[in-house]
Parts: structure tokens; sequence; C-alpha cells
């Protein structure tokens, strides 16, 4: 069955880009509907006292929590200094901002879904699908089940994120 | 007592395994790029493109709880087919494998049980047969590859 993410790519005349993210050399690929904006990361204020977030990025009237991840989306309390980027995520949760490495966008139609292997699937695994770009494959994930990954992720199950407006939804 | 084909297949920890002489279609001569699957089980988190095919990984012997190769960048690949309950259409998974695959010819009078010490080898193989004086589990693949870890 397709998550959300994966509906959002197939809806490729609509939505006809996706977003690649790269973070340790791993890339992860998001519908472009599912991103709110790219922010350079000096706009990013690294602070404590916001959960697991590194820090916020204040954009207009909200303050958006900003996580820092590794290649194996686990959650870090440092910045590498390859991180380049914040992408702004759009999510259930509220939204969060993703610090990565490099951004990119694709083609949808540069782009071949296939689905995770069945043996690699269970409660553990939330990639959505699998994509074939350029002769590699990626992984293709929502930002609700990355936020859900995040959320699992932090000790106190809870996520201090900034509701969206409902038009921004 | 009539014989059948079969492939039988080294595995890291001094395992062997079976499988059907048309289910293993290609060993990989050498390592193929690997792609990581995020947050995938650790026994099986890479794919490879063959033929076209997004192909799973699967590290059997990391499965059994054999330690030691967490790495499969170098590893030596089989590849090999299934076909999922339900009569769908051929699909393709690969185990990491230790030295050639070896044609055998089996027969009923060689049955025995699933090695001794491992409940999970009756997760993943429905029979055994006896080879020099060890068991040889016949691997299941659709139940390998076909269902979630």
């Amino acid at each position: 069955m397709d998550g959300p993410a994966l509906q959002q790519i197939r809806e490729a005349d609509l939505h006809a880009r996706s977003a690649e993210l790269v973070v340790d050399n791993q890339s992860l690929l998001i519908a472009h509907t599912h991103i709110h904006s790219v922010e350079p990361i000096l706009d990013v204020v690294i602070e404590t006292g916001h959960g697991q977030a590194l820090g916020v990025l204040q954009l207009g009237e909200k303050q958006w929590p900003v996580y820092c991840m590794d290649g194996d989306l686990n959650i870090l309390d440092r910045l590498p200094a390859k991180r380049r980027a914040c992408v702004l995520l759009k999510s259930d949760h509220g939204g969060i901002g993703i610090l990565c490495d490099e951004v990119r966008v694709v083609d949808n139609a540069a782009l071949t879904l296939v689905p995770v292997p069945a043996c690699m699937s269970g409660e553990e695994n939330l990639m959505e699908s699998l994509a074939i770009i350029d002769g590699k494959i990626t992984c293709v994930l929502g930002a609700g089940r990355l936020s859900a990954i995040l959320f699992a992720e932090t000790a106190d199950g809870a996520i201090e994120a900034t509701p969206l407006a409902a038009e921004e939804q | 007592m009539e014989d059948c084909n079969a492939w039988m297949v080294p595995l890291r920890g001094n395992h062997r395994v079976a499988v059907g002489e048309l289910e293993l279609v290609h060993v990989l001569p050498d390592p193929p790029e690997l792609f990581p699957v995020l947050k995938a089980p650790r026994h099986c988190r890479q794919v490879f493109l063959w033929e076209g095919l997004v192909v799973p990984v699967f590290d059997l012997s990391l499965w059994l709880g054999e330690e030691g190769a967490d790495d499969s960048e170098d590893a030596h690949l089989g590849v090999f087919r299934y076909r999922p309950s339900g009569g769908q259409s051929l699909r393709y998974g690969s185990l990491i494998i230790e030295g050639a695959p070896r044609q055998v010819l089996v027969n009923d009078s060689q049955a025995c049980g699933l090695p001794d010490g491992r409940e999970s080898w009756h997760q993943v193989a429905d029979a055994c047969f006896d080879y020099g004086g060890r068991p040889v589990p016949i691997l299941n693949l659709p139940r390998i590859f076909g269902q979630p870890a």
C-alpha cells in the first residue's frame, strides 16, 4: 500500500519534482510538497532547551525546531561541519527543520519507484519506497514518517514542534 | 529412488544450505555497488541493481546469530529466484555466500532432521538432507525473502 509520500510523488502532473536530501553521503527522497522551504544554515540558532533539537530557525512569526541527524537518521547533539542547509518540512507533528549536507531537486520523470523488498519491511523500517535514479538506489520517505522516526528517537517521546498554520499544511 | 539436482551453498559460520537447481540463477563475480536502506534490519539492510531489478542482500549467517561480518561490501553474493505464495511473478533476492556453490545429487534416502541447536532453522527451511555426515537445510526462499523480518 502506498504511503502519503509515494502518492505525492506519483502525482507527477501536479508535483513534478522531489527533493533529494543528502546527509553523510546517504540520500533520502522527499516529495516536494512536503517541503516548506530550504534555508541557509547560517539562519539556524544553535541553542539548548528545545528537547533534542539542536536549535531553532525563526521564520516570520514562527520558530521551527531544527534537528541534526546522521546518515542512519539518528539524532545528533552536535553539528558536523558538512551540514550546509536546513530543510523545513511540513508534517502532522508540526513543522521541523532537518540539517542536510546538500539538497538537490529531482525531476520525478527521471526516477523509477520500486517497493521496499518484503524481507526489509516491518515495524522498524519506515521507508515508504525505493527509487532508482541514474543507476543508484535511494530511499523514499514522507515528512510525516521522518517526524515519526524523530519522535521515536526523542527520549521524552515528544517533539517540540511549532504547529503549522492550517493554510500551510 | 530418483535423484534430484540441488545447489549446495556455503555460508559464513561453516553453514551449508541447499536450494533447488533452478533457484540459484547467478553468482556475482565481483561485489556490486550496494545501497543502504535506512532503518532496515541489520541482517538485510542493503540492495543492489541487477538486470534492472532492485535485489535485497540477506545475510543468513547473521540472521542465524553468527557475529563477525557486519559489512557486506566485499561479500560474495548469490542471486536466487523464488515465486511468492499466491502465484505471483518471480522475484529475486541475494544471499551472502562464502565460496562457490556446488551442484549435488540428492534423494529421499538422505533425508534427515534440521541441525540441532538453532530453532531458527525451522523458520527458513522445510527439509534437510545428510551430505557427508552433516545436515544441509533446504531453504524456503519465499519465506526468507517474501515476508517481513
